[in-house]
């Protein structure tokens, strides 16, 4: 069983629509058969089956089919189930939960408005391709804009049925401008006629013909190339490997690619990938390519094509590089007729003409020579060949040796004596022009490369009379051809070794060759890059501008350097510098262009994060209103920016060659000079030159305050000083409104504090008045008596001093509290600090029943504070503290406060409650602004008693206590 | 200490004050008594000298409040005044209601204080003197036979002798010879009388 597991060969049951060999569908399962079984890693087994119903109808009489296809794969476990085209793929959709459950399917051919990916099924995925129709009909009428009748090929299936309703919408926007012409209704034999017989300004779209109106099937493009031949007008189609069989060309739907990327899916579903998952975007027509004999069979202008089109089938033939040679021969040929005709008939210049024809022969001669021009005549019936001396001597024939087709054949490499021979045979039988390359071997037994080309000519009764030929030595051409082979098998070499990425391209713009460096960056196969391959690889932002910069460059035949986003094998983007350099042969002939890539991915991004970083300095520079000024050692302004107008008044050219005291206020003068004499003859500054704080005088004699830092530089024997000076007035001043705010919201708080102490307060006031006026009326009482108890009297009296001082102390407390003020630094005593808080929250403590302590260390050193502002943070803990107990039972409702020191010489007070606690990420934020838990808390309690606290060098924290409740710690730095 | 006379108990925690308005209540002729806290007072009492309490409400340990609510419990209700120096609303009404006689703020003018002490001394005054006639009238209800009070609780609803002797079983005239002995152990002369005394004692007619 284990053995088993590991799969051996995977199966694959291919389902056609219509038969093997019907287009477009049967085109993409051929390169899908052929790339899937080159990438899979274990061999393949293809299993296929034709749904041949599809023809006639889609969805009845299927039974029968189904039960062949169980038949089929009985006990065959398939690995992946893949339908060709619409019709296939919907029959699959129907059955494979009863044919094939749990197999994987990917539909493959079909365009992506028969397949739609809600409609899949479980475990299945597609590879759809685009028709662009209306696209279709814009590139007849680009081509060809007089075109006034469009004939649509069309079949008569279910399928072309669907295809025709698609047609017939898509073309709508184009009726008025063009005539349509359906010919689905028609049997093949009545659409050739039709199209044979096409009115003037007509084009053909080959759409589809898989079924015709009289049920016949038309298989691969045999249809196609029959109507080629006989119609009288261009035809059009959709799909690239119909080029070349006789469509003139457009944006076409690239097939093998189709094929290949269904391939590609599949290896991915049978190495595991799930079907379900892969999401493919439907396959577009690619960049437009054209055939080149039917532009020039319809006349159709290159310039007529839209930009990036690519010509294909453009023939590089003999007789188009040496047509000159040839011209040039018959010409000769022609002139020394006319000049035999001349001495013939005119005796009287005989002598002149003989002269003539010397030279005209010598021309000859030497136009041969060049050339290594042959001519030469088979008389086929006869079988004797005649040749120029020259074509003697070329073959090494005897000057008056007959030559038969063998003798000739004879003279020939022996590789190439039978596909000569044939070559002439297969001339004879279809007439016409011929041409043909060959190898003689020469007496010397060296050999030269011949190529000739000729014609056959015919007597009435097309039996051939004569062969005539020109040939011609294109030894030296073969020897360049094979030296450049040569080259370029040796530039391969070193092309591919290179760390770079290395492209070619021809003089069609299109490219010809990419490194090993190239591919293995993208990952592609060569045959994908080919022509314009390469650009869909292009990040699509820099696409256009790629082209662009290439085709300008390449039309100019100049240099280029671009850079661009490449996808990498990973898919990711990646910076290329392509430099690119237009390739010329030794004569100067343009053969292309070659380029060379690097990746530039890194540098780009560090040019990123630099232009980032300048533009940064760029807005600071400008914004910067920092005086940057240099002088000499004898503090005389040798430059100074013009910031200096905005921070002292002055402009520059004022300044320049004045000393640098003019900037300073008097008492500062002395001081510099006295600073610099002694720096320059001692090297001893006076002060830091960093960020020191100085007073400057404006132009109108306002001192404004400045933040300046000093540097010197040395130019030969001269010694300058930079110095940058910031005018920190305003800063100084908003420093002061920040500390005037924060003074000003410490006294709001200690007024709010206040008003919650104020119960407290009442009743700590009323208690001594209380017992005061108790007093005076009892002192009444008593003085009504005939004998007043003095001592009693004065007891009283006693207690009503110490009251009043008690009611002054509660109010004195409050007026602090009260007052606006500002920080007032004293030496304070921790323990008395503490003490008066607690007094103060006594009666609130009182009616909370809270139980208040305090544990204050003995001997602590006196800190250096502002009392009133200490006590306000204190009060604000501890009235906190209460707030925290309140959901307490009153017999734990205790609030501890404590003094203590620190170990690094500060003095730490703490107010630890057994409350609630503080939610964790309030540790922090209860001493932001606003933050408040309590319903009726304004927030600003805590944040006043930070600033307080920072504000006199401590620092304020909160914790959670491990027994429940919270701790509020702060320092305070000892006197 | 003269058991008649009655004593002002002042409890405040605040000393000044506290020795302050002792010295003005004596200066007015009243026997004054201090105590510190609640704790102390109660530790302290003397249930049977009449008098009042004079407490401030906030107080460290149990708060004037406390202290009105225990003496609502005792037998021998002492009424309350508050005298303290900041009385909020709901506090109050909480201690009028539970029965304050006077609810104070310091400081407070001698009248005032006066005419509370005043009021609540006689206030102490008529409630002992109700108590110990009740005190009196329950003592004679403790002559009674259980079969006397029975016949009480009937003759009290209303009924006649014959039905109350079919409903205890006996003779109209055992029933006759047991009121004639209960009127004369309560000290009554007619039924009238007897119905007023049994509800003053809270005996329940018979239904």
């Amino acid at each position: 069983m284990s053995a088993a597991e590991a799969p051996q060969v995977r199966r694959v049951l291919i389902l056609h629509s219509f038969g093997r060999d019907f287009a477009p569908f049967s085109a993409v399962a051929s390169h899908f058969r052929t790339e899937l079984a080159r990438q899979s890693p274990v061999p393949v087994e293809f299993s296929e089956a034709s749904l041949e119903t599809a023809r006639v109808t889609e969805g009845e009489s299927e039974r029968p089919f189904v039960e062949y296809l169980r038949a089929l794969l009985a006990n065959r476990k398939l690995d992946l189930v893949a339908p060709f085209g619409a019709p296939a793929a919907h029959f699959m959709q129907r059955y494979r939960a009863r044919l094939f459950p749990g197999t994987p399917m990917l539909i493959g051919g079909a365009d992506q408005r028969r397949v739609r990916d809600e409609n899949l099924g479980a475990n299945s995925t597609s590879v759809t391709m685009r028709l662009e129709l209306s696209a279709i009909v814009e590139n007849i009428l680009r081509v060809l804009p007089g075109t006034k009748n469009i004939a649509v090929v069309l079949g008569n299936s279910p399928l072309e049925k669907f295809w025709l309703a698609e047609l017939r919408r898509e073309f709508q926007p184009f009726t008025g401008r063009v005539n349509f012409v359906w010919l689905n209704e028609l049997s093949f034999e009545e659409m050739r006629k039709r199209l044979a017989a096409l009115q003037p300004n007509s084009a053909i779209l080959y759409a589809a013909l898989v079924v015709d109106a009289a049920g016949v099937p038309h298989q691969q493009e045999r249809a196609l190339q029959v109507l080629h031949t006989e119609s009288n007008a261009p035809i059009f189609g959709a799909f690239d490997n119909q080029l070349g069989e006789g469509i003139v060309g457009g944006a076409l739907i690239p097939i093998q690619k189709a094929g290949f990327e269904t391939a590609r899916v599949a290896n991915g579903i049978m190495n595991g990938e799930s079907a379900g998952s892969i999401r493919t975007p439907p396959l577009g027509p690619g960049a437009p390519v054209y055939d080149w004999r039917e532009l020039k069979r319809w006349g159709i202008s290159e310039s007529r094509l839209p930009p990036g089109s690519t010509v294909r089938f453009k023939p590089q033939s003999v007789w188009e590089q040496y047509r000159w040679y040839i011209i040039g021969a018959l010409t000769i040929i022609l002139v020394q007729a006319v000049l035999i005709g001349g001495f013939v008939f005119q005796r009287a210049r005989r002598r002149q003409a003989q002269a003539e024809l010397s030279e005209s022969e010598e021309r000859m001669s030497l136009a041969a020579d060049v050339g290594r021009l042959g001519l030469w005549m088979w008389d086929v019936a006869r079988d004797e060949i005649w040749v120029t001396q020259e074509d003697r001597a070329l073959f090494s024939w005897g000057e008056s040796e007959a030559i038969s087709l063998d003798r000739f054949i004879e003279t020939l490499h022996p590789d190439d004596r039978e596909p000569t021979r044939e070559a002439v045979h297969r001339a004879l039988e279809s007439g016409g022009d011929y041409r043909f390359e060959y190898r003689v071997v020469l007496s010397d037994g060296s050999m030269r490369w011949i190529a000739a080309r000729g014609r056959v000519e015919y007597d009435a009764r097309r039996k051939p009379i004569h062969m005539r030929s020109v040939s011609l030595d294109i030894t030296d051409r073969k020897r360049a051809e094979e030296a450049l082979r040569e080259s370029e098998a040796r530039f391969r070499v070193v092309a591919n070794t290179a760390p770079v990425m290395i492209w070619m391209s021809g003089t069609d713009k299109l490219c010809t060759f990419f490194n090993k460096g190239w591919i293995d960056f993208t990952g592609r196969a060569m045959e994908q890059e080919l022509g314009n391959g390469w650009a869909e690889g292009v990040h699509r932002e820099d696409l256009d501008r790629c082209l662009e910069v290439y085709i300008n460059s390449f039309d100019a035949r100049q240099e280029f350097a671009m850079e661009y986003r490449l996808r990498r094998f990973d898919g990711e983007y990646c910076w290329i510098l392509d430099s690119g350099v237009p390739r010329f042969e030794s004569n100067g002939t343009f053969l292309g262009y070659i380029g060379s890539c690097i990746d530039i991915t890194e540098r780009k991004r560090a040019e990123e994060v630099l232009r980032q970083s300048e533009e940064r300095y760029r807005t600071l520079a400008e914004t910067a209103t920092d005086v940057i000024v240099t002088m000499d050692q004898n503090s005389t302004i040798l430059f100074v920016n013009s910031a200096v107008a905005r921070v002292f008044g002055y402009s520059s050219s004022e300044l320049v060659g004045r000393k640098i005291t003019a900037l300073m206020p008097e008492p500062l003068r002395q001081r510099h000079e006295e600073g610099m004499r002694r720096y320059l003859e001692t090297g001893v500054k006076l002060l830091s030159w960093d960020a020191v704080s100085f007073s400057g005088l404006h132009k109108s004699g306002r001192e404004i305050s400045l933040e300046i830092s000093f540097a010197e530089s040395r130019v030969g024997e001269r010694r300058l000083f930079t110095g940058i000076m910031r005018d920190v007035t305003e800063r100084l001043q908003a420093e002061l409104e920040a500390a005037r705010q924060r003074a000003e919201l410490a006294h709001i708080a200690r007024v709010s504090t206040m008003g919650e102490l104020a119960t407290s307060l009442a009743h700590e006031l009323n208690q001594p008045l209380g017992a005061i006026l108790s007093n005076a009326e009892a002192a009444e009482l008593f003085l009504e008596n005939d004998q007043p108890d003095l001592r009693e009297l004065r007891a009283i009296l006693a207690d009503i001093r110490k009251d009043d001082q008690r009611a002054a102390d509660v109010i004195r407390r409050m007026r602090a509290l009260l007052s606006r003020r500002e920080l007032e630094l004293k030496v304070v005593a921790v323990e008395e600090l503490i003490e008066e808080a607690v007094a103060m929250t006594k009666p609130d403590a009182l009616v909370r029943q809270v139980k208040v302590e305090t544990e204050v260390a003995s001997n602590l050193p006196r800190v250096r504070g502002d009392r009133v502002h200490l006590e306000q943070v204190l009060l604000n803990l501890m009235l906190n503290g209460m707030d925290s107990l309140n959901g307490c039972p009153a017999e734990q409702r205790r609030l501890v406060v404590r003094a203590d020191r620190t170990g690094d010489g500060t003095v730490e007070l703490s107010v630890r409650d057994c409350g609630h606690g503080i939610p964790a990420d309030g540790l922090t934020k209860v001493f932001e602004p606003f933050y408040s838990t309590k319903a009726k808390g304004m927030g600003m309690g805590l944040a006043i008693s930070r600033t307080i606290v920072e504000a006199h060098g401590g620092r304020i924290w909160a914790e959670n206590n491990p027994d429940g409740g919270a701790t509020f710690r702060f320092t305070l730095l000892t006197a | 200490m003269n058991s008649t006379q009655p004593i002002v108990r002042v409890v405040d925690d605040d000393a000044s004050f506290r020795s302050a308005i002792s010295r003005l209540l004596r200066a007015g002729g009243y026997a004054v008594q201090t105590f510190t806290s609640a704790a102390e007072f109660l530790e302290r009492l003397d249930p049977h000298t009449p008098g009042c309490v004079l407490a401030d409400l906030r107080m460290p340990g149990q708060s004037g409040l406390d202290l009105q609510a225990l003496l609502a419990k005792a037998d021998n209700p002492t009424p309350v005044i508050f005298l303290t120096g900041h009385g909020d609303i709901p506090t109050t009404v909480r201690a009028m209601r539970q029965g304050a006689v006077d609810f104070l703020t310091k400081p407070v003018q001698k009248q005032k204080l006066f005419d509370s002490v005043k009021r609540a001394l006689a206030r102490n005054a008529r409630e002992r003197e109700q108590r110990a006639h009740l005190r009196a009238l329950g003592d004679r209800l403790d002559t009674l036979t259980p079969r006397e009070r029975e016949v009480v609780a009937h003759v009290v609803s209303g009924k006649l002798n014959k039905q109350i002797a079919a409903d205890l079983g006996t003779t109209e005239r055992t029933i006759k010879a047991h009121r004639a002995g209960i009127m004369k152990k309560l000290a009554v002369q007619s039924v009238a009388e007897l119905v007023r005394l049994a509800q003053e004692l809270g005996i329940q007619p018979v239904p």
